[in-house]
């Protein structure tokens, strides 16, 4: 599930990790795109 | 010749604000990419193997190609991606030593697969001898291509082109393909798991085989029936002809679809309304709940904790997430 959360997102997830631990604060975000930096080379 | 060495590709994962359960009856959707991602990055070998190495699930494949492939497992994705270019003509004269990782969370309908398959598919596209960038819409085409039909899987194209594209975008795939990025600017969303176990293939049988039952009754007595275009107020004509299941599960479906329509306009207005889609996303949710059944008591607990917490409105997401 998610919930929109726009106003303090992190009440939001507290309350809904004492239901499921799973739970994330997440954004818009953009498509696939190359990454510049290198990590795992 | 390609002198491209190393690269590094990442794709979000998504989840579909309006229209769950409607990408594949070919009606429209709106989705949203996520801060959720995943990475491939690797670089080309002297030999045509390809090793894959997925620390995240502890897994290792190997890919020794040499003309087209044949599938090793179901949803062999890596071999299905890699036949979809060849089959177009590209061409890769190097094989590759490729990590894959990333923090989408799986089978919580956020299409980590599809994303991953966005990513191998660009990943090869840019290390192939063509070296080319396609546009993100032709790359979600090509990644439908290697998880749905290369594999005769039921399932629509929201999960490649929202990935693929990213950020928020409407979609229509009847009667051909058409996306609108929007540009509205959402707040932060929590995104959780029930960690419930869940039967896509039985959602889908009930629902989406359910609806395209009906859809076929219903034109033997009208052939100009058409989910698309029918009006919630004209589905009544229709009720003796359905079971009071399938009855509901039309009208679940027409109002979803209209829930869709009048979040689309709700995006379109500057400053956006976040109570009015938080509105709408509540009411697409209680279909979803009592009229497809796709929800359980857990998630429904979570959605009320979020509510109660502040949240503007909460879904399920997927079949079951």
């Amino acid at each position: 599930m998610f919930a929109y959360s726009p106003e303090e997102p992190e009440i939001v997830l507290d309350a809904v990790k004492k239901i499921s631990n799973d739970a994330y604060i997440v954004y818009s975000d953009e498509g696939t795109r190359e990454e510049k930096s290198e990590v795992l080379k | 010749m390609n002198q491209k060495k190393y690269l590094r590709i990442s794709t979000p994962g998504r989840i579909c604000l309006f229209g769950e359960h409607q990408d594949y009856l070919g009606l429209p959707i709106i989705a949203s990419a996520i801060s959720k991602r995943i990475f491939i990055e690797g670089t080309k070998r002297n030999d045509r193997e390809i090793r894959i190495d997925l620390p995240d699930i502890k897994d290792a494949e190997t890919i020794a190609f040499n003309g087209l492939l044949s599938y090793k497992k179901e949803r062999d994705y890596f071999r299905s991606a890699l036949s979809v270019l060849l089959k177009e003509g590209y061409t890769f004269p190097n094989g590759f030593d490729c990590v894959v990782h990333g923090d989408i969370p799986i089978n919580s309908g956020t299409s980590s697969s599809s994303a991953l398959i966005v990513t191998w598919i660009n990943f090869l596209l840019r290390m192939s001898d063509q070296s080319l960038i396609l546009t993100s819409e032709k790359i979600a085409e090509y990644a439908h291509r290697a998880e749905v039909l290369e594999f005769s899987e039921p399932g629509g194209m929201m999960d490649h082109y929202s990935t693929s594209v990213g950020n928020i975008i409407w979609l229509e795939s009847v009667p051909k393909i058409k996306l609108e990025k929007i540009n509205s600017r959402l707040g932060a969303f929590v995104l959780a798991d029930s960690r419930e176990p869940k039967d896509t293939k039985a959602i889908l049988a009930r629902v989406k085989q359910g609806v395209l039952n009906i859809v076929n009754e219903l034109r033997k007595i009208n052939s100009e029936f058409s989910l698309y275009s029918i009006r919630l107020d004209e589905i009544e004509e229709y009720k003796k002809y359905l079971s009071n299941e399938q009855y509901e599960l039309l009208g679940g479906t027409v109002k979803n679809r209209d829930i869709t329509t009048a979040a689309k306009k709700i995006f379109a207005t500057n400053p956006l309304d976040d109570k009015k889609i938080g509105d709408l996303l509540n009411d697409h949710y209680k279909i979803l709940r009592d009229i497809l059944r796709i929800s359980t008591s857990k998630i429904d607990k979570m959605i009320d904790a979020a509510l109660n917490a502040g949240a503007y409105g909460a879904k399920i997401n997927g079949s079951g997430g």
